[in-house]
Protein backbone atom coordinates (compact mmCIF):
# COMPACT_ATOMS: atom_id res chain seq x y z
CA UNK A 1 0.00 0.00 0.00
CA UNK A 2 1.61 3.22 -0.94
CA UNK A 3 1.55 6.52 1.14
CA UNK A 4 -0.43 9.28 -0.34
CA UNK A 5 2.42 11.34 -0.46
CA UNK A 6 4.35 8.30 -2.53
CA UNK A 7 1.15 8.22 -4.89
CA UNK A 8 1.00 11.83 -6.01
CA UNK A 9 5.08 11.32 -6.95
CA UNK A 10 3.99 8.61 -9.04
CA UNK A 11 1.47 9.78 -10.41
CA UNK A 12 3.58 13.37 -11.25
CA UNK A 13 7.02 11.80 -11.95
CA UNK A 14 6.41 7.40 -13.17
CA UNK A 15 6.57 4.40 -12.50
CA UNK A 16 9.48 4.30 -9.53
CA UNK A 17 12.85 2.34 -11.45
CA UNK A 18 15.90 1.21 -10.08
CA UNK A 19 18.80 3.72 -10.64
CA UNK A 20 22.35 1.53 -9.44
CA UNK A 21 26.01 3.01 -9.48
CA UNK A 22 29.39 1.44 -8.65
CA UNK A 23 30.96 3.39 -5.99
CA UNK A 24 34.84 3.15 -5.56
CA UNK A 25 35.98 6.11 -3.33
CA UNK A 26 34.84 9.04 -1.56
CA UNK A 27 34.78 11.24 -4.31
CA UNK A 28 32.58 8.71 -6.25
CA UNK A 29 30.00 8.78 -3.52
CA UNK A 30 30.07 12.74 -3.23
CA UNK A 31 29.19 12.04 -6.95
CA UNK A 32 26.39 9.72 -6.60
CA UNK A 33 24.80 12.58 -3.79
CA UNK A 34 25.45 15.63 -6.29
CA UNK A 35 24.50 13.63 -9.32
CA UNK A 36 20.90 12.75 -7.59
CA UNK A 37 20.39 15.67 -5.78
CA UNK A 38 20.90 17.65 -8.73
CA UNK A 39 18.54 15.86 -10.69
CA UNK A 40 15.85 16.10 -8.37
CA UNK A 41 16.06 19.80 -8.69
CA UNK A 42 16.22 20.04 -12.24
CA UNK A 43 13.31 17.49 -12.59
CA UNK A 44 11.10 18.30 -9.93
CA UNK A 45 8.66 21.05 -8.49
CA UNK A 46 10.38 22.95 -5.51
CA UNK A 47 7.73 21.90 -3.11
CA UNK A 48 8.20 17.87 -3.94
CA UNK A 49 11.96 18.15 -3.71
CA UNK A 50 12.03 17.33 0.30
CA UNK A 51 9.11 14.65 -0.34
CA UNK A 52 11.51 12.86 -3.76
CA UNK A 53 14.55 12.66 -1.29
CA UNK A 54 12.50 10.84 1.88
CA UNK A 55 11.16 8.47 -0.98
CA UNK A 56 13.93 7.65 -3.04
CA UNK A 57 15.05 4.22 -1.52
CA UNK A 58 18.72 3.53 -1.28
CA UNK A 59 20.15 -0.58 -1.50
CA UNK A 60 23.70 -1.06 -1.24
CA UNK A 61 25.76 -4.13 -2.13
CA UNK A 62 29.09 -4.86 -1.07
CA UNK A 63 31.84 -6.32 -4.28
CA UNK A 64 33.73 -8.89 -2.86
CA UNK A 65 37.31 -8.73 -2.62
CA UNK A 66 37.70 -5.07 -3.51
CA UNK A 67 38.35 -2.57 0.02
CA UNK A 68 35.86 -0.26 -0.86
CA UNK A 69 33.79 -0.75 -3.91
CA UNK A 70 30.24 -0.57 -3.12
CA UNK A 71 27.09 -0.57 -5.80
CA UNK A 72 24.71 1.60 -4.61
CA UNK A 73 21.04 1.31 -5.99
CA UNK A 74 18.17 4.25 -6.14
CA UNK A 75 14.53 3.69 -6.62
CA UNK A 76 13.15 6.83 -8.22
CA UNK A 77 10.37 7.84 -9.95
CA UNK A 78 11.44 7.45 -13.67
CA UNK A 79 10.66 11.01 -14.45
CA UNK A 80 13.64 12.39 -12.48
CA UNK A 81 16.27 9.96 -14.57
CA UNK A 82 15.39 11.94 -17.43
CA UNK A 83 16.86 14.94 -19.37
CA UNK A 84 13.78 16.86 -19.34
CA UNK A 85 12.20 18.45 -16.68
CA UNK A 86 8.65 18.33 -15.83
CA UNK A 87 8.67 21.49 -12.96
CA UNK A 88 6.91 24.58 -13.67
CA UNK A 89 8.63 26.53 -11.69
CA UNK A 90 12.62 26.73 -11.31
CA UNK A 91 13.16 25.18 -7.65
CA UNK A 92 17.16 26.13 -7.85
CA UNK A 93 18.01 24.99 -3.96
CA UNK A 94 15.87 24.50 -1.38
CA UNK A 95 16.48 24.70 2.42
CA UNK A 96 16.26 21.40 4.14
CA UNK A 97 15.98 21.45 7.80
CA UNK A 98 17.96 18.84 9.72
CA UNK A 99 16.09 16.66 12.42
CA UNK A 100 18.59 16.36 15.55
CA UNK A 101 17.37 12.49 15.63
CA UNK A 102 18.98 12.06 11.61
CA UNK A 103 22.20 13.91 12.83
CA UNK A 104 24.98 11.47 11.85
CA UNK A 105 27.19 10.07 14.08
CA UNK A 106 31.22 10.08 14.28
CA UNK A 107 34.09 9.24 16.22
CA UNK A 108 38.09 10.49 16.18
CA UNK A 109 40.16 7.78 17.89
CA UNK A 110 43.09 6.03 17.14
CA UNK A 111 44.00 8.37 13.92
CA UNK A 112 41.06 7.42 12.46
CA UNK A 113 37.82 10.00 11.54
CA UNK A 114 34.79 7.79 11.55
CA UNK A 115 31.39 9.13 10.19
CA UNK A 116 28.28 6.77 9.75
CA UNK A 117 24.45 6.87 9.51
CA UNK A 118 21.51 5.03 8.88
CA UNK A 119 20.50 5.03 5.56
CA UNK A 120 16.96 3.59 4.11
CA UNK A 121 16.53 6.53 1.52
CA UNK A 122 18.35 9.15 -0.39
CA UNK A 123 17.58 12.35 2.64
CA UNK A 124 19.64 9.98 5.05
CA UNK A 125 22.67 9.48 2.69
CA UNK A 126 22.30 13.24 1.28
CA UNK A 127 22.57 14.41 5.02
CA UNK A 128 25.69 12.31 5.85
CA UNK A 129 27.60 13.86 2.52
CA UNK A 130 26.55 17.40 3.83
CA UNK A 131 27.50 16.64 7.52
CA UNK A 132 30.94 15.58 5.88
CA UNK A 133 31.21 18.48 3.65
CA UNK A 134 30.27 20.44 6.23
CA UNK A 135 33.12 19.00 8.50
CA UNK A 136 35.19 19.60 5.75
CA UNK A 137 35.06 23.05 5.67
CA UNK A 138 36.48 23.29 9.25
CA UNK A 139 39.64 25.31 9.35
CA UNK A 140 42.66 22.92 10.53
CA UNK A 141 40.70 19.78 10.66
CA UNK A 142 38.78 20.25 7.24
CA UNK A 143 42.21 19.90 5.79
CA UNK A 144 42.90 16.62 7.48
CA UNK A 145 40.07 15.15 6.05
CA UNK A 146 40.46 16.67 2.53
CA UNK A 147 44.01 15.13 2.53
CA UNK A 148 43.10 11.80 3.55
CA UNK A 149 39.76 11.30 1.40
CA UNK A 150 41.85 9.32 -1.33
CA UNK A 151 42.15 6.41 1.50
CA UNK A 152 38.78 7.27 3.20
CA UNK A 153 36.79 3.54 3.37
CA UNK A 154 33.38 3.25 2.42
CA UNK A 155 31.57 0.19 4.32
CA UNK A 156 28.20 -0.92 4.59
CA UNK A 157 26.45 -3.55 6.75
CA UNK A 158 22.42 -4.59 6.32
CA UNK A 159 20.26 -2.84 9.64
CA UNK A 160 17.91 -5.98 11.08
CA UNK A 161 14.43 -5.64 10.12
CA UNK A 162 12.88 -4.08 12.84
CA UNK A 163 15.53 -1.41 12.16
CA UNK A 164 15.43 -1.35 8.53
CA UNK A 165 18.16 0.37 6.27
CA UNK A 166 21.29 -0.04 6.03
CA UNK A 167 24.41 1.46 8.38
CA UNK A 168 27.29 3.21 6.06
CA UNK A 169 30.30 4.35 7.38
CA UNK A 170 32.95 6.40 6.42
CA UNK A 171 36.12 6.09 7.95
CA UNK A 172 39.05 8.91 7.22
CA UNK A 173 42.62 7.75 8.19
CA UNK A 174 43.31 10.91 10.41
CA UNK A 175 42.27 11.83 13.84
CA UNK A 176 40.01 15.21 13.88
CA UNK A 177 39.44 17.19 17.19
CA UNK A 178 36.07 15.64 18.08
CA UNK A 179 35.34 19.17 19.81
CA UNK A 180 35.90 20.84 16.47
CA UNK A 181 33.20 18.19 15.11
CA UNK A 182 31.02 18.91 18.33
CA UNK A 183 30.81 22.85 17.39
CA UNK A 184 30.10 21.66 13.62
CA UNK A 185 26.82 19.28 14.42
CA UNK A 186 25.81 22.28 16.58
CA UNK A 187 25.88 24.15 13.75
CA UNK A 188 24.67 22.02 11.59
CA UNK A 189 21.70 21.13 13.18
CA UNK A 190 20.61 24.84 13.64
CA UNK A 191 20.86 26.07 10.28
CA UNK A 192 18.70 24.77 7.97
CA UNK A 193 20.48 23.10 4.75
CA UNK A 194 20.10 24.34 1.73
CA UNK A 195 20.11 21.71 -1.23
CA UNK A 196 22.45 23.21 -3.75
CA UNK B 1 36.49 -8.12 -38.31
CA UNK B 2 34.91 -6.72 -35.48
CA UNK B 3 33.86 -9.73 -33.48
CA UNK B 4 36.56 -11.09 -30.68
CA UNK B 5 35.55 -14.52 -29.66
CA UNK B 6 37.25 -16.91 -27.47
CA UNK B 7 35.66 -20.26 -26.51
CA UNK B 8 35.74 -21.49 -22.82
CA UNK B 9 37.11 -24.95 -22.32
CA UNK B 10 34.21 -26.14 -20.37
CA UNK B 11 30.70 -26.31 -21.45
CA UNK B 12 27.72 -24.80 -20.12
CA UNK B 13 29.54 -21.42 -19.06
CA UNK B 14 27.92 -17.89 -18.56
CA UNK B 15 28.12 -15.71 -21.68
CA UNK B 16 29.00 -12.58 -21.37
CA UNK B 17 28.82 -9.75 -24.45
CA UNK B 18 30.97 -6.77 -24.77
CA UNK B 19 30.12 -4.06 -27.17
CA UNK B 20 32.51 -1.26 -27.66
CA UNK B 21 33.86 0.65 -29.88
CA UNK B 22 37.47 0.39 -29.32
CA UNK B 23 38.68 -2.91 -29.96
CA UNK B 24 41.57 -2.83 -27.43
CA UNK B 25 38.88 -2.71 -24.26
CA UNK B 26 37.29 -5.61 -26.35
CA UNK B 27 40.51 -7.88 -26.45
CA UNK B 28 41.55 -7.12 -23.07
CA UNK B 29 37.49 -7.94 -21.74
CA UNK B 30 36.92 -11.10 -23.48
CA UNK B 31 40.83 -12.45 -22.78
CA UNK B 32 40.25 -11.74 -19.06
CA UNK B 33 36.80 -13.08 -18.88
CA UNK B 34 37.66 -16.21 -21.09
CA UNK B 35 40.95 -16.92 -18.62
CA UNK B 36 38.33 -16.70 -16.26
CA UNK B 37 35.98 -19.48 -16.62
CA UNK B 38 32.60 -17.31 -19.06
CA UNK B 39 32.57 -17.53 -22.56
CA UNK B 40 33.10 -13.95 -23.92
CA UNK B 41 32.60 -12.36 -27.28
CA UNK B 42 32.77 -8.51 -28.22
CA UNK B 43 31.67 -6.18 -30.93
CA UNK B 44 32.90 -2.80 -31.83
CA UNK B 45 30.16 -2.41 -34.01
CA UNK B 46 26.82 -2.06 -31.63
CA UNK B 47 24.33 -2.79 -34.60
CA UNK B 48 26.32 -6.26 -35.89
CA UNK B 49 26.18 -6.65 -31.93
CA UNK B 50 22.84 -6.54 -32.22
CA UNK B 51 22.41 -8.78 -34.82
CA UNK B 52 24.21 -11.34 -32.93
CA UNK B 53 22.09 -11.16 -29.55
CA UNK B 54 19.65 -14.32 -30.78
CA UNK B 55 22.79 -16.56 -31.98
CA UNK B 56 24.39 -15.89 -28.92
CA UNK B 57 22.08 -15.46 -26.32
CA UNK B 58 24.36 -13.71 -23.65
CA UNK B 59 23.30 -13.89 -19.80
CA UNK B 60 25.28 -10.52 -19.35
CA UNK B 61 25.49 -7.28 -21.44
CA UNK B 62 29.00 -5.32 -21.00
CA UNK B 63 28.31 -1.96 -22.82
CA UNK B 64 29.89 1.08 -23.84
CA UNK B 65 28.15 4.55 -23.98
CA UNK B 66 29.75 6.92 -26.81
CA UNK B 67 29.46 4.66 -30.13
CA UNK B 68 29.30 5.68 -33.52
CA UNK B 69 26.01 4.59 -35.35
CA UNK B 70 24.12 3.15 -32.50
CA UNK B 71 24.96 4.52 -29.16
CA UNK B 72 24.84 2.12 -25.54
CA UNK B 73 21.38 3.63 -25.07
CA UNK B 74 20.24 2.96 -28.07
CA UNK B 75 21.48 -0.28 -28.20
CA UNK B 76 19.90 -0.77 -24.56
CA UNK B 77 16.60 0.08 -26.04
CA UNK B 78 16.61 -2.04 -28.85
CA UNK B 79 18.07 -5.22 -27.30
CA UNK B 80 15.78 -4.74 -24.62
CA UNK B 81 12.46 -4.31 -27.03
CA UNK B 82 13.06 -7.85 -28.36
CA UNK B 83 11.03 -10.57 -26.98
CA UNK B 84 13.53 -12.65 -24.90
CA UNK B 85 15.96 -10.14 -24.13
CA UNK B 86 14.37 -8.03 -21.68
CA UNK B 87 15.70 -9.67 -18.68
CA UNK B 88 19.40 -9.66 -19.94
CA UNK B 89 21.17 -7.54 -17.69
CA UNK B 90 22.79 -4.75 -19.05
CA UNK B 91 25.71 -3.00 -17.62
CA UNK B 92 26.96 0.24 -19.07
CA UNK B 93 30.91 0.90 -18.87
CA UNK B 94 31.47 4.65 -19.83
CA UNK B 95 34.34 6.43 -19.50
CA UNK B 96 32.37 8.96 -19.54
CA UNK B 97 31.66 11.09 -15.90
CA UNK B 98 28.61 11.08 -13.81
CA UNK B 99 25.58 13.51 -14.19
CA UNK B 100 23.59 12.75 -17.19
CA UNK B 101 24.98 9.61 -18.19
CA UNK B 102 24.66 7.95 -14.87
CA UNK B 103 20.68 8.62 -14.77
CA UNK B 104 20.35 7.50 -18.51
CA UNK B 105 21.89 4.27 -18.05
CA UNK B 106 18.74 3.65 -15.54
CA UNK B 107 16.00 5.11 -17.51
CA UNK B 108 17.29 2.74 -20.71
CA UNK B 109 17.22 -0.34 -18.37
CA UNK B 110 20.65 -0.58 -17.79
CA UNK B 111 21.20 -2.75 -14.19
CA UNK B 112 24.31 -0.97 -13.69
CA UNK B 113 26.45 1.77 -14.64
CA UNK B 114 30.64 1.68 -13.63
CA UNK B 115 33.58 4.33 -15.17
CA UNK B 116 36.44 3.41 -16.56
CA UNK B 117 39.16 2.33 -16.17
CA UNK B 118 37.92 -0.93 -14.82
CA UNK B 119 39.92 -3.65 -12.48
CA UNK B 120 40.50 -6.96 -13.26
CA UNK B 121 39.34 -7.81 -10.00
CA UNK B 122 36.53 -5.60 -9.76
CA UNK B 123 35.27 -6.75 -13.21
CA UNK B 124 35.31 -10.26 -12.21
CA UNK B 125 33.51 -9.40 -8.92
CA UNK B 126 31.21 -7.37 -10.73
CA UNK B 127 30.22 -9.85 -13.63
CA UNK B 128 29.75 -12.74 -10.49
CA UNK B 129 26.91 -10.63 -9.10
CA UNK B 130 25.26 -10.43 -12.11
CA UNK B 131 25.92 -13.58 -13.12
CA UNK B 132 24.37 -14.86 -9.91
CA UNK B 133 21.28 -12.26 -10.49
CA UNK B 134 22.26 -10.25 -7.03
CA UNK B 135 21.49 -6.73 -9.07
Amino acid sequence: METPTKQILLANYGNMKLARYLVRSYDDFVDVCHTVARQVLKCAERKQVFNLFNTIECTFTSVPNTLTSLIVGFTMPEKILSRQSYRSRPARDVEIRVPATHAPKYRCLEGQTLFSARISCFFDLYLLHRFIREAMNLPGEGMKLITSKRQAQITVSRLSEEQGGYRLKVAFPCECDVEKLVQMESHFLKQAMRSS
Amino acid sequence: MTKHAKKPESPAKARILIVDDEEGVITTFVDFLTASGYEATGYTDAQEALQALNSFSPDLVLLDIMMPRVDGYEFCRLMKQTKGNETIPVVFVSGKDWEDDAMLSAKEGGALFISKPVPFNELKEIVELAIQGQF
